[in-house]
């Protein structure tokens, strides 16, 4: 089912990618599609109605992200407000450090806000929890539906995609072309990835470094996995997956390469705060690459604009990249607002002004006449979105929600791996270390299936 | 100062006087009305605003000794895992660092009205907007505008400050607290943060339509609610009064004040109202009070011009009437007055009337008057000539022997010069008497022994005065009536005070009333007769006069009714 709608988020993304450049059969089919999808709409738009003229209704809203996402969302926010004066919204939004502690915190204290942005990692845990609402009323006529099921459990819809993202890297060009290397492209290899390093690090320094230490983030070890052949670091059932061998290669590489100083030393690396602008290593300076997401390019391109240009992640005997939902909206089962929340996520997916103010903040959009009509417009850096998922989609790996109970695993992970940027421990202990901590999350989440 | 109701006019002290007495009325009536209301809604306002302000101010206190205890609770923390941090190895402190950020995370998380902790230590700087917990330098807490109010203790609260977020910059209120170690020294700061609007919330009074403001123990202003800000100065004024009251209420111009302070805690709530606002109801019902007051003074004056003119009419038509008063012609007075006013009018016409009656009675008097005077005149003439001449004569009678004219002729002089001797109109009766025997004398000349008199009068009643040759003529008209034909006659003059008057009988044994009538005694003698009485009509009223009378035995009494008038007043009277 998952892998299924992988491949059509990417035959999505080349149709609105087409559909950009003007192909008119494509925007026949979606306008054939329409007239099917009117009578959802006119019925999902019912409780917005009743809302519109009802009483007034404060919505609580949290969401993780950049400067540019909080700056476009609170925007919306109050575009919304202005369609419907009796909905008002109090925003809470911060990085995604601490958004999901939060997030437990607040459930546990019954005061977590109405509709909560959710992340592919987390969906099936809230979800057997109870936490979240069933939101199958949104008017979804116009999003891909095997895009949809990304965001289902056992058939129901929890989360609602906002936009799809692929991971990829980023590099300081400006360094780059100063020091005179070959830059990374969409089809560098893993070898051409300690190259690079090697030569970039005997052009900058000491104390400069070409790479930002991200080996502690299961998500690059994921796309290492996958790189070399060796799947999912998840397998069908829900259970951790990952290749011992594998693993301990790439650990054991990502030292040598710390301590070659072509990775940022542990210090630095745990200041490292993604897309800040004095604490993200590349961003000030102290690295010159790192992974992001497609979605994350505005927020970079609007931090020092003109400075940077994407490389997917290197290949093995496959690519390493993926498509994924970038995040969801999700409305609190708890909530007392459940209807406005549900017309709210409408309006936020389906209109079009919505989806100008909003451009590729969550990455591109999933409504595709939003797509159809943003594309025209799009400035340099969503652009370079655009082109950067473009890059990743053909040789996408799939992308799987994390199975039930492991919400927090990459947490977990994160810690054991630390231990090894900083000496502590070695990369072969640290894998007795992960498979441990792996059967502890295994029987929990056994338990909670029962 | 004259008494104004004995010189102003009546009609307007009548008017002012009415005017003044409703219009104090009524503004007693409506400052009683307004100062009462006012009092009892400053009085009721005070007393809702201190117990709602108490309560609000547990509720509070509640929150931020909630917010004291676990920045307390946090130290101690802060302190256990921070000595880990310095003993351990390098992943050690990072793994405390996180750990320190984790557990204050949770207190953010798990207080609403927690916005961010910002921790000021040695740890590794780590500042980033999107993060709940700040890690900053120990040394630069020494640059913020704050610092002050904690230099000094161990924890304080401070007022609004900026600071900044993923939201822009935005005002808060912190509590800061030390963090100290065994030794007792102290290596780092905690600051957490409430968003000023979150804070505000907590002071907030139902309605919203007054600010409140928000002290701590020192007196320091922590926050006030949006409305219109509070002055230092204002605080300053009350600071003292709070010291001593823990709860009250003053009010200055437009401004009512409300404090509360809890006695277990240090905060001193202070509301403040408009004055104008929380009295407007009051100032409404005054306002009308005052409209139906300058109604009811209209309405009064109104009356009491329109009573003051039906009093005033009568008196003015009164006034003209006398005003204008002249005897040919008079203002007639309305006869439709049956009150005070009615009696007033009969009363001035009665008045008038009699005045009236005086008048003519004076002119007559004075008619009588005139005429006597001339007559009067008419007998006097030239008496000196007349004396002279006789005089004459009588020397020519005695060069010529006629012994018996000269005797009369000197009779006659001495009756002229008597006649002529005073000529004042009253005369002692003595010398009224003289004349008399003098004439009697002229007359005994002719009649020798057949003429027999007699003057009986009272040696007092000589000094009296009677009106000058008032008895000559009846004695004449005796003569020339009652002697007339007759051998012989009697003369009796007999004087007496009868009565409180003078009575003076002159009787003779002469022919007698009826006779004498027939021989018209009354055309000859007449004239000296009404001579005599309209002199004494003139001099003495119509009470006195005389009356001739028949003799007891025959002839003709004459009596004379004069008042007495004694020597000095006559004297007076010259």
């Amino acid at each position: 089912m998952a892998r299924k709608w992988s491949i059509a988020v990417a035959s999505l993304l080349v149709l609105a990618t087409v559909t950009a450049c003007g192909n008119s059969n494509n925007s026949k089919d979606a306008s054939s599609a329409s007239p099917g999808a009117s009578p959802s709409a006119s019925t999902s738009a019912s409780p917005s109605a009743s809302g519109g003229a009802g009483e007034p209704v404060k919505l609580t809203i949290a969401w993780w992200g950049s400067q540019a996402r909080h700056d476009a969302t609170q925007k919306a926010l109050e575009q919304y407000t202005a369609l419907h004066p009796n909905v008002t919204f109090e925003s809470t939004f911060s990085g995604w450090d601490g958004y999901f502690d939060k997030l437990a915190v607040q459930y546990s204290a019954g005061s977590a806000p109405d509709i909560i942005q959710m992340d592919a990692a987390y969906v099936n845990d809230y979800v057997s929890r109870g936490l979240l609402a069933d939101i199958g009323s949104i008017n979804t006529a116009d999003v891909d539906p095997s895009l949809m099921e990304s965001g289902k459990v056992n058939g129901v819809l929890y989360a609602q995609p906002l936009g799809v993202a692929a991971i990829g890297m980023v590099y300081d060009k400006t360094v780059v072309d100063k020091l005179g290397l070959k830059a990374p492209d969409f089809n560098w290899t893993w070898d051409d990835y300690y190259a690079f390093g090697q030569e970039a690090k005997a052009k900058l320094g000491n104390d400069k470094y070409v790479y930002a230490d991200q080996s502690a983030d299961l998500v690059d070890y994921t796309a290492y996995q996958y790189s070399m052949g060796k799947g999912y670091i998840y397998d069908a059932e829900g259970n951790l997956a990952i290749d011992k061998a594998t693993w301990i290669e790439y650990q054991t590489k990502q030292k040598e390469l710390r301590d070659a100083g072509i990775l940022t030393p542990p210090d630095l690396t745990t200041t490292d705060k993604e897309l800040d602008p004095q604490l993200d290593n590349v961003v000030n300076g102290n690295a010159i690459v790192r992974h992001l997401f497609s979605n994350q390019v505005g927020a970079i391109d609007a931090l020092k604009p003109g400075t940077y240009e994407y490389a997917s992640l290197p290949k093995g005997s496959e690519a390493g990249g993926w498509l994924k939902p970038s995040m969801f909206w999700s409305v609190n089962a708890q909530s007392k607002h459940q209807e406005e929340a549900k017309a709210f996520i409408d309006w936020f997916i389906n209109d079009l002004e919505a989806g100008k103010t909003l451009g590729l903040t969550r990455g591109t959009p999933v409504s595709g006449e939003i797509v159809a009509a943003l594309s025209p417009e799009y400035s340099e850096g969503d652009k370079k979105g655009v082109e950067f998922m473009n890059q990743v989609a053909p040789d996408a790996q799939k992308f799987v929600n994390d199975p039930v109970g492991y919400g927090n695993f990459k947490n977990d992970y994160k810690l054991i791996v630390e231990k090894i940027q900083f000496g502590s421990s070695t990369p072969e202990q640290a894998y007795e270390e992960l498979l441990k901590k792996a059967g502890e999350y295994a029987a929990a989440a056994a338990a909670a299936k029962k | 100062m004259r008494n104004p109701f004995k010189t102003l006019r009546i009609d307007f002290v009548f008017f002012f006087g009415f005017a003044f007495i409703v219009t104090l009325l009524v503004g007693v009536v409506v400052w009683i009305s307004y100062s009462s209301s006012s009092k009892e809604i400053a009085s009721n306002t005070s007393h809702y605003q201190q117990k709602l302000l108490g309560e609000l101010n547990k509720k509070l206190t509640t929150s931020l000794v909630g917010i004291e205890q676990s920045s307390n609770t946090a130290s101690k923390n802060f302190d256990v895992t921070y000595n880990r941090f310095q003993a351990g190895t390098k992943y050690d402190k990072v793994r405390a660092q996180a750990e320190i950020r984790s557990q204050l995370n949770n207190y953010v998380f798990n207080t609403p009205i927690l916005h961010s902790i910002h921790v000021y230590s040695v740890l590794p700087l780590n500042y980033s907007l999107q993060e709940y917990v700040q890690f900053l330098p120990f040394e630069q807490m020494k640059e913020e505008t704050w610092y002050p109010l904690i230099d000094k203790t161990d924890d304080a609260w401070i007022s609004e400050h900026t600071i900044r977020t993923n939201s822009g910059d935005i005002p808060v209120i912190s509590f800061a607290r030390k963090v100290y170690n065994n030794l007792n020294q102290y290596y780092a700061l905690m600051v957490l943060n409430i968003k000023v609007p979150v804070f505000q919330a907590l002071i907030e009074t139902e309605g919203g339509r007054s600010s409140v403001a928000l002290l701590d123990e020192t007196g320091q202003l922590i926050t006030q609610t949006v409305n219109e800000a509070f002055s230092q100065e204002q605080l300053d004024g009350i600071a003292a009064e709070i010291e001593r009251n823990a709860a009250g209420s003053k009010r200055t111009g437009d401004e009512f004040l409300v404090w509360s302070k809890s006695i277990d805690s240090k905060w001193t709530l202070i509301e403040r109202t408009s004055w104008k606002d929380m009295t407007a109801s009051s100032l409404q019902i005054t306002r009308l009070f005052l409209l139906l007051g300058i109604a009811a003074i209209f309405l009064i004056l109104l009356l009491g011009v329109l009573v003051a003119r039906q009093f005033m009419k009568p008196i003015g038509l009164l006034l003209k009437a006398m005003s204008n008063y002249s005897p040919q012609k008079q203002d007639a007075l309305p006869d439709d007055y049956k009150n005070e006013f009615g009696r007033l009018f009969q009363g001035y016409q009665k008045l008038m009337q009699r005045i009236e009656e005086l008048y003519g009675n004076l002119e007559v008097q004075y008619e009588k008057r005139r005429e006597a005077e001339i007559k009067s005149l008419q007998v006097m003439i030239n008496p000196h000539f007349l004396y002279n001449s006789l005089d004459q004569v009588n020397w020519v009678a005695i060069t010529a022997g006629q012994s018996k004219i000269s005797a009369m002729l000197s009779q006659l002089g001495q009756l002229f010069r008597l006649a002529l001797s005073n000529t004042g109109r009253l005369v002692p009766l003595s010398e009224e008497l003289a004349h008399i025997e003098c004439y009697l004398q002229f007359q005994k000349v002719r009649w020798e022994d057949r003429l027999e008199y007699r003057i009986e009068a009272d040696e007092e009643a000589l000094r009296l005065r009677v009106p000058k040759i008032i008895l000559q003529p009846f004695i004449e008209n005796a003569f020339v009536h009652g002697f007339h034909g007759r051998r012989s006659a009697k003369l009796t003059v007999a004087i007496r005070p009868a009565d409180g008057h003078l009575e003076i009988a002159i009787a003779d044994d002469g022919r007698g009333l009826r006779a004498a009538a027939s021989e018209s005694r009354s055309a000859k003698g007449g004239y000296g007769l009404r001579n005599v009485k309209e002199r004494i009509e003139a001099l003495f009223g119509p009470s006195y006069g005389f009356e001739l009378v028949p003799g007891e035995t025959g002839g003709t009494r004459a009596i004379v009714r004069l008042p007495i008038i004694e020597e000095q007043t006559q004297e007076e009277d010259a």
